[in-house]
């Protein structure tokens, strides 16, 4: 009796310590504290995600702002037979553009960061699109990817699509310089260059005034500081004005040639003789042309200094000016 | 008589073995839960030390500013600019941003008694270049593998991450 007694004793007892210990085994280890486990890379994974993002986005603006740094200083990366001469017709705003986005196009292929994370993989982004308006640069991208996988338990954080937006007026100065080569240069050195003094007379005792003279007396002497008020009238413009652009004249040279001399004897005593000239100028220039963005300082590779967004190009024009008329045209390759 | 004896005697044995396994399973759990050792259904082992606390610290410091010039952007033109004290215009002015200076007063805020160590490990050259650290020769300090280590990191480019440990004097 007292047997069975103890057996019983024994079973319960051992019945009541294997369920509790079952119990505190159940609760606190498999599946409560796997899906802590899990709930915590999931937390890890989305950390990461963000971590990586907040990066991406600064080098893909370093690299919008790079590029158009590089570019700018080399008149758009396109010119027209000489080292960044521009044409009328050449390089077309269009393929300025295309260059830009194509030069960007490969800077941020470029961006990778490391695939294993530990015990997370990182699918790298991929460019999905970028748009150049006049004053942003749009950057569109497939999201990169942070994934996990083991066994049962797959995890995937992305966010499909990251747009970042950068302000950059290189776009901006492209669209200036070209409509300055294309429309406004020619015109506005026409306009004024027309009225420019191509004939001279002069009376004197005793002789006739000689071509040099008279040649003297017309604007010739004068024309390279014309053409710089007609640049300057141009600079105080907008839009060059207003975003900084400035045309400026380069080397300069000028021919005189005699269209016209003719003498008069108006009196014998005392001899009074009246001369007269017309000539035809023709000049050779060349105009350089610089958009600087004083709001916009970006770094050089491997130095501490900082330079302007700057588009820098050239323009050499040929004009004719002779009786009231003025022919100017930018030279093509 | 014998029989009476051997029933109690199984009693009482079972009953010590129970407590005994009881215990060692105790020890156990406490070993794992103090070393951060989970043991998940299908019994895979893993040392924690990521840590979210230290990931989101990571997070927070690329958010701290200087004249409008975010850490984030900072780190990425040091490594551009191959400075510790990248130059970065804000718009208006041309800002110096001292990362040790801005990391160290963030860090000594939120770990005024813990130790911290931020650096940039370049893994393809296996060379750490530290940005800031809570106290000199930090780095035997981590090298020991402490239980109380807490780390995060994430890549910055293909080969070089920032890194952060820290060594909590306190548990989390």
């Amino acid at each position: 009796m007292k047997g069975s007694i103890y057996t019983w004793a024994a079973v319960i007892a051992l019945s009541i310590i294997a369920t509790f210990f079952t119990i505190i085994t159940m609760l606190s280890s498999s599946k409560e504290i796997r899906l802590t486990d899990e709930v915590g890379k999931g937390i890890n994974a989305i950390n990461l995600f963000y971590l990586v993002q907040n990066i991406l986005e600064e080098r893909v603006k370093l690299e919008v702002n790079v590029i158009a740094l590089e570019l700018g200083n080399d008149c758009g990366g396109l010119e027209c037979g000489e080292h960044c001469r521009w044409c009328e017709e050449k390089p077309k705003l269009e393929d300025l553009k295309k260059e830009y986005a194509s030069k960007l196009k490969s800077a941020i292929e470029k961006i990778k960061f490391t695939e294993n994370l530990g015990k997370f993989n990182l699918q790298n982004p991929k460019l999905k699109e970028i748009r150049i308006r006049d004053e942003e640069i749009e950057i569109e991208l497939e999201s990169h990817m942070i994934n996990y996988s083991l066994n049962d338990f797959n995890l995937n954080v992305s966010n499909g699509t990251l747009i970042f937006i950068e302000k950059n007026r290189y776009p901006l100065f492209l669209k200036i310089g070209r409509d300055f080569v294309e429309n406004d240069l020619t015109k506005n050195l026409d306009e004024e260059l027309k009225n420019v003094k191509t004939k001279a007379s002069l009376t004197l005792e005793g002789r006739c005034a000689t071509t040099d003279e008279l040649l003297r007396l017309t604007d010739f002497d004068t024309l390279e500081d014309i053409i710089r008020d007609i640049l300057n009238k141009i600079n105080s413009k907008d839009p060059y004005k207003k975003e900084n652009c400035k045309a400026e004249l380069g080397a300069f040279s000028k021919q005189a040639i005699l269209k016209y001399y003719n003498t008069v004897w108006i009196s014998e005593e005392p001899p009074i003789c009246y001369a007269e000239a017309s000539f035809s100028f023709q000049l050779e220039y060349k105009i350089n042309f610089v958009c600087i963005d004083e709001n916009k300082k970006i770094p050089k590779h491997g130095s501490a200094e900082l330079e302007n967004l700057t588009l820098k190009f050239f323009v050499n024009v040929n004009s004719i000016v002779d009786d009231g008329k003025s022919i100017s045209k930018i030279i093509s390759a | 008589m014998r029989k009476k004896g051997f029933t109690f005697s199984l009693a009482v044995m079972s009953f010590i073995i129970t407590i005994f396994v009881g215990v060692i399973i105790t020890l156990a759990m406490v070993f794992m839960t103090t070393f951060h050792i989970y043991i998940t259904k299908k019994f895979i082992i893993e040392r924690v030390l990521e840590s979210t606390q230290a990931q989101d610290m990571l997070l927070s410091l690329l958010e701290a500013e200087q004249e409008g010039v975010k850490f984030r952007q900072a780190i990425v033109y040091a490594l551009y600019q191959d400075s510790e004290k990248p130059k970065i215009w804000n718009g208006e002015k041309i800002v110096e941003y001292n990362l040790e200076e801005i990391a160290k007063n963030f860090l000594s805020y939120f770990y005024e008694n813990d130790n911290y160590w931020l650096f940039i490990y370049d893994e393809k050259k296996n060379e750490i270049k530290t940005i800031c650290k809570s106290q000199e020769n930090i780095e035997d300090l981590f090298k020991k593998e402490s239980k109380k280590n807490r780390r995060a990191s994430f890549p910055i480019d293909e080969n070089r991450w920032l890194v952060l440990y820290i060594n909590l004097k306190t548990q989390e």
